[in-house]
């Protein structure tokens, strides 16, 4: 044993000596291991016959003819097998010393390396599958912005399906793409916000589709450096969020959309959470209660100075309350009287829906039903004064002609007088039923106006010259003007509501009545005052309107259907005028108004 | 002796047929046109029975009625006459008092004209 030899030994290397014919002249043990030989037996043998080689042997066969071909140095890899071992992977390299005479080849056992390199390649390319089937686009690019790599997705957003992009900046690629010049051209710039950022940067970019679309992505994008702090890498991860984005604008139009409706509806609508604070309510609970919106939301409806009862007045318990009972169940057409601070009472039908969310919440509506139930109630008092009126006068009617049919059957003769009375109950029955159809007539648009040229003067002598024969004993007093009073009007319509008002002052007064026409400078004015105790103030505001005297009638006294003052305004708003009065302790003035015919007056002068 | 009857009505025409009718029957009749004029004839005479319209100008029947419950010799027996539909809820709210719907008939008035004086 050389020392030489005894050195070789101690490496862990395989090394042999060859002569220029590949004969092994000396090996180290270890090159007798990986040779599975001893070597004492390699010595003198070919290398080459000693490989054992596994699998192809290209590689070996390459090297061999290298060898015989004399060019140095040979350098090749093989897996070995030494007996009761695993297989060996060996980078082998030969060269020839420099005096030509013997070649000297060295192994190095890279078994470790190889494994490690083919678990890298497995798992490059498991990530490399992941990657490419990601929904959501990957892009690699280097400190230059040079495309790396970039999945399907990625490709998909620019259409560079199929093509090279590899080594290509943005800058390369929108020089190709006219379509996509500009969000590739964002893209460089929010790469640069990104570098800068030096961290996770994460922004929306929109690119437009050839349909007309836009998609929306969610770029996330992450730089990374070298040691140094220069730019080594940049990963860009981009999501497409379109789908949610559209959403939220659709969701946004269709809240805009709920909002308006909310903001515009006549009826109160508001969401109550479930400790009863006001989430929501509309702007229609500021004009329908007088109070403010703001003394309204994120108060309680309990307290918060309202007064809730039903519409006659009596006092609710809670669970009666539609908020509450709504927490269990759907409510509707509930009528409580509601009155805020300092706002009007007015009558309420609520409906009220418990929601899942939040829960123990409650949607609400309320609509005013204030003037509803009082046309209601005037409607149902009408009809029963109306019933009332009709049927009075045939109480005489009845008992006249029943007495003179007992009579005449008895043979007994029968006053005439008797007929005078019949005649004048039949004459009351004719007058109120002529009010009413008059009244339905008017509302139905039947009664037609059927104007002609007058002189108003003649028109208002003649109606009150017939009402004075009508009640000789009352004393009416006429003033009329020296001039001529022109009008265009239906006689019989105007003759219809002078007549009333003076019939009204007859019936409610009991001294003198004044009718004056006065000329003034667009009108004729025309004035039926008396001297009685004047109209109640509670009755005033409405004496105009259908029903009226039905809606008091507990107050006054008894007679026609409360109908003639509605049927004149109407009548005198046919023509184009006006209708009023003034009241006062010493007496009523009522007056209407109607156009004067200034052409009538220059023709006829 | 003639049983004397205060009839209380507005109506001009009803006051005079109906006391008409009823003198013809032997009864004697007294009219008022209003609750306040029933109540002065109440004070000069007490009549055996009352007929009372319910719809009058001032003082109604219903309020009449109340007042003359609250008379020293105010439990004369009433008979209310009216042409409202709900004269039998109105009756109800008036210790049930006896009622007839006007328009009525000759035989039905003096049917409950002479229960109610017998009565008395």
């Amino acid at each position: 044993m050389t020392e030489i030899q005894t050195i070789l030994d101690a490496v862990v290397t395989s090394v042999a000596v060859l002569d220029t014919d590949g004969r092994i002249q000396k090996l180290n043990e270890r090159c007798a291991w990986c040779l599975d030989s001893a070597p004492r037996h390699a010595r003198g043998q070919p290398f080459w016959d000693l490989l054992p080689v596994h699998g192809s042997n290209s590689a070996v066969a390459s090297a061999f003819a290298a060898f015989h071909a004399g060019q140095f140095p040979v350098s090749f890899e093989c897996d070995l097998t030494a007996t009761g071992h695993s297989v060996r992977h060996v980078a082998w390299t030969l060269a020839r010393t420099p005096a030509l005479d013997y070649v000297v080849a060295t192994g190095v056992d890279i078994t470790e390396q190889h494994h490690r390199l083919a678990a890298l390649r497995a798992r490059e390319e498991q990530l490399s599958t992941l990657v490419d089937n990601m929904p959501d686009a990957v892009f690699l690019k280097d400190g230059e912005g040079r495309w790396l790599k970039a999945n399907a997705a990625a490709l998909s957003l620019y259409e560079l399906e199929g093509t090279g992009y590899h080594g290509e900046t943005e800058a390369e690629l929108s020089a190709n793409s006219e379509f996509y010049r500009d969000p590739l051209r964002v893209s460089i710039a929010t790469d640069e916000h990104a570098w800068a950022n030096h961290a996770l940067t994460r922004e929306q970019e929109v690119i437009p589709q050839r349909d007309g679309t836009t998609r929306v992505i969610d770029a996330y994008k992450v730089p990374l450096f070298h040691a140094d702090g220069t730019r080594k890498a940049l990963v860009v991860l981009g999501r497409d969020i379109s789908e949610r984005v559209w959403a939220e604008v659709a969701l946004r139009k269709s809240e805009d959309t709920l909002r308006r409706v909310l903001e515009t509806a006549p009826e109160i609508i508001g969401l109550i959470d479930a400790t009863g604070c006001f989430q929501y309510i509309n702007p229609a609970v500021e004009h329908l209660t007088g109070v403010s919106r703001n003394l309204i939301i994120g108060r309680n409806f309990i307290g918060s100075g309202w007064t809730i009862t039903t519409p006659d007045g009596d006092p609710i318990s809670m669970d009666q309350h539609p908020f509450v009972r709504a927490r269990m169940t759907p409510v509707s057409g509930i009528e409580l009287a509601c009155q805020g601070p300092g706002g009007p009472r007015r009558v309420f039908s609520f409906n009220a829906t418990p929601l899942d969310v939040p829960p123990g919440s409650v949607v609400f509506a309320a609509s005013d039903v204030t003037r509803r139930n009082e046309i209601e109630r005037m409607k149902s008092d009408f009809i029963r004064i109306a019933s009332h009126e009709l049927r009075t006068p045939l109480t005489p009617l009845r008992l006249l002609v029943e007495r003179a049919r007992t009579r005449a059957e008895l043979g007994q003769p029968i006053d005439p007088t008797l007929f005078v009375s019949v005649q004048r109950h039949l004459d009351r029955m004719v007058s109120l039923v002529d009010e009413m159809l008059d009244l339905m007539r008017l509302e139905h648009g039947l009664l037609y106006v059927r104007r002609q040229s007058v002189d108003l003067r003649d028109e208002i002598r003649r109606v009150v010259e017939d009402v004075r024969l009508g009640v000789p004993e009352r004393r009416i007093t006429l003033v009329l003007p020296d001039l001529r009073a022109p009008a265009r009007i239906d006689p019989s319509g105007i003759a219809h509501v002078l007549r009333n008002l003076l019939d009204n002052a007859i019936k409610y007064s009991s001294q003198e009545i004044t009718v004056t026409l006065a000329l003034e400078a667009d009108w004729l004015r025309v004035t039926v005052a008396d001297r009685g105790p004047g109209v109640r103030l509670e009755r005033q505001p409405d004496l105009f309107t259908r029903f009226s005297r039905a809606g008091n009638e507990a107050s006054s006294p008894s007679s026609g259907l409360g109908l003639g003052l509605y049927v004149c305004r109407l009548l005198i708003s046919r023509h184009g005028g006006e209708v009023g009065f003034t009241s006062g302790q010493h007496g009523s003035q009522f007056f209407f108004r109607l156009q004067r015919d200034s052409l009538g007056e220059l023709t006829r002068r | 002796m003639h049983e004397r009857l205060l009839l209380v009505d507005d109506d001009r025409d009803i006051r005079e047929v109906l006391g008409s009718v009823l003198v013809d029957q032997g009864y004697e009749v007294r009219s008022a046109a209003d609750g306040e004029a029933a109540l002065r004839e109440l004070e000069a005479q007490r009549p055996d029975l009352i007929l009372l319209d319910i719809r009058m100008p001032g003082m109604d029947g219903i309020e009449f009625y109340h007042r003359l419950r609250t008379l020293e010799h105010g439990e004369v027996p009433v008979v209310l006459m009216s042409a409202y539909s709900d004269l039998p809820e109105i009756a109800t709210q008036l210790d049930d008092c006896p009622m007839i719907a006007k328009p009525f008939g000759l035989g039905d008035l003096l049917a409950v004209v002479r229960r109610m004086t017998a009565h008395a």
